[in-house]
């Protein structure tokens, strides 16, 4: 956080930091690897809002005659480019509509857990007390649990569906925004700009919204960032093991699953899931990585 | 370190502990799906199923439910699985051991390699080999666990036929199931033992260990590694709890017969006793190294005084 330490007038001094902010962000992103990352993740994502236009097949349609086939085979329909899985199904467009689920509980479990995570963190921070410790108190229960095991406990209770997916995310993977949205606030509490801006007379809610908001961002879009990796694995290995995403739906998750049956004979059902698995989560964390050394002042970007 | 640090984080521990054990209980009993029934079948009748609610003690409200649990905790008594009819300490005991085993292979793997390697790269940083190396972790990382294992499998028992698919056994059966866990945490370790070297190499009293002429392997060894081990000695801990408690998908893939995938037949039967029993006994291993690792900060560090 640059600003922090020019301290006073906030204002004019982030509109003073702004060239040099961009040139870092120049810096670090004109990089070939993390364009290729930027790209790859753009790439997924049209995929994911195209699908129905660009996937050669309907993902879920069966066709026994032609199951097992190896990639590159022309079945009955059309040419199967990456196979068939076990019930005939074109790998390719089941791997096509399979990034939107990805996507979708990647994101939607990022935007929420880090909205309630922020607020409560920030909440705990400012007001202190018997909310602060007991919203810590119970931070720290959440962060005793290996997380994989709690999300499945979740799971088993709620029942499996897209839309508990996103809530198990989102309860029980808040607590690191409120961590590090608390630790912002406390150690911005005190400085004299906000001092000063209580003591010229600014409401609770002018000094979080100008003040305290603007300058905790950076560590939080980054968490945020590494976050969305690590769910959209988790979400991929719950269904991996029968207990995230319904089989109805094509995920990556549960053509793995399928995948494994046959290792022996039909490589490519499990193949081409993971190494997309991969690829999304790969270019999201040098994304992730790229933004933690924008943001960092004390990194130098060579 | 003052006697009474040690009574409040123990104290502290003991609250934590508390509210997850509370958490613990009345989540696994709203789990949808009647225990009960799914133990004894569609065969059964009212009056069997009666009584072995009885038998359970799942007639009694929830909070004379708790009050039990919390009764029996006391006395090392934590339940009796509802589908293996044993008590659950007993299976625990017998998934112990391949756990253990599966995690201390995998940490010793990620130790032996990582903080080596996590050195290197500190020293060399901005070399081509520094480049090289952060960015094989920014994959290592990225692999998802369940794929990874799979894919080792794939290569390495159903196409070269060097060690078996799954199971336990002999020191062939570990080979892969410890990779497979040790690439996430390998990479890790990497990371943040550069991290935490490169912030040490710029301090000015390795500058004045080596002006005073002493070889680079004291002030690396001797000077740098020490200062930086708090970081490092803190994720192998966290990491090693997670290990213990949180194996479930690489011993689901290799089918090892560990803690985690007691665990996932656990949740799959609705298993409530074993399933709480596994919770707890993570929650407690995590709590304890955390406890531990509170401890060794102050003997790593001298200047870290708890009060």
């Amino acid at each position: 956080m640059a600003e922090q330490s020019s301290p006073a007038l906030a204002d004019s001094a982030q509109a003073s930091e702004k060239p040099r902010r961009r040139s870092r962000f120049a810096l670090v992103f004109y990089r070939p690897k993390v364009l290729l990352a930027v790209g790859l993740l753009l790439l997924i994502v049209v995929v994911a809002l195209l699908a129905p236009v660009i996937a050669p097949a309907d993902p879920n349609q069966q066709s026994l005659l032609d199951r097992l086939s190896p990639p590159m085979t022309e079945t009955a329909k059309q040419k199967a480019l990456l196979g068939t899985d076990q019930l005939g199904r074109d790998v390719l467009s089941r791997v096509i509509y399979g990034s939107r689920v990805s996507l979708l509980v990647g994101l939607f479990s990022v935007v929420f857990a880090g909205t309630l995570g922020v607020a409560l963190g920030m909440c705990a921070g400012f007001f202190g007390g018997f909310i602060d410790t007991l919203l810590m108190r119970l931070v720290d229960v959440l962060l005793a649990f290996p997380f994989v095991l709690l999300a499945l406990t979740v799971v088993a209770v709620l029942g499996t569906s897209v839309v508990n997916v996103i809530l198990v995310f989102t309860i029980t993977s808040w607590v690191s925004y409120a961590r590090t949205s608390r630790a912002s606030v406390l150690a911005l509490r005190d400085t004299d700009y906000v001092v000063v801006a209580r003591a010229l007379g600014a409401s609770s809610m002018r000094i979080v919204t100008r003040h305290i908001v603007p300058n905790m961002i950076n560590p939080i879009i980054v968490l945020a960032s590494f976050e969305m990796a690590r769910i959209i694995t988790t979400e991929a290995s719950l269904t991996f093991l029968g207990v995230g995403i319904p089989p109805t739906t094509p995920t990556w998750g549960a053509m793995i699953s399928d995948g494994r049956q046959y290792l022996r004979d039909a490589w490519w059902i499990a193949a081409f899931p993971g190494l997309m698995l991969f690829l999304l989560v790969l270019s999201v964390s040098f994304i992730g990585d790229a933004l933690r050394e924008v943001f960092d002042p004390r990194s130098v970007p060579r | 370190m003052s006697s009474n640090f040690l009574v409040s984080r123990v104290l502290q521990s003991l609250v934590v502990l508390a509210g997850l054990t509370f958490l613990v209980f009345a989540l696994v009993r709203v789990v949808p799906g009647d225990p009960v029934r799914l133990l004894l079948g569609d065969q059964a009748t009212p009056e069997q199923i009666e009584q072995t609610r009885k038998d359970f003690g799942l007639d009694e409200s929830i909070i004379v439910q708790y009050g039990y649990f919390l009764g029996d905790i006391a006395r090392g008594d934590l339940g009796t699985s509802l589908r293996q009819r044993q008590p659950v300490t007993d299976l625990i005991r017998d998934a112990l051991p391949s756990t253990l085993k599966l995690a201390l292979a995998s940490i010793g793997l990620s130790v032996g390699i990582g903080v080596p390697l996590g050195i290197l790269t500190a020293v060399k940083r901005g070399s081509a080999i520094d480049s090289v190396v952060m960015s094989a972790t920014l994959f290592g990382q990225a692999l998802p666990t369940f794929w990874w294992g799979i894919v080792l499998i794939t290569i390495f028992s159903v196409s070269l036929r060097w060690f078996p698919t799954s199971g336990s056994g002999g020191w062939e059966h570990l080979v892969l199931p410890a990779v497979t866990l040790s690439t996430y945490v390998l990479a890790l370790i990497v990371r943040l033992t550069r991290s935490a070297m490169v912030e040490v190499l710029t301090q000015d009293y390795v500058r004045t260990a080596r002006a005073k002429g002493l070889s680079e392997r004291v002030v690396l060894f001797g000077h740098a590694l020490r200062n930086a081990a708090i970081p490092i000695v803190t994720i192998i801990g966290l990491q090693f709890g997670n290990l213990i408690g949180g194996a479930v998908i690489t011993e689901t893939v290799f089918a090892w017969p560990g803690i985690g995938l007691l665990a996932l037949n656990a949740i799959n039967s609705r298993d409530y006793p074993l399933l709480q029993a596994i919770v707890l006994l993570s929650a407690v291993t995590f709590l304890t190294i955390n406890l531990i690792i509170d401890l060794l900060y102050s003997m790593l560090d001298p200047r870290i005084r708890h009060g």
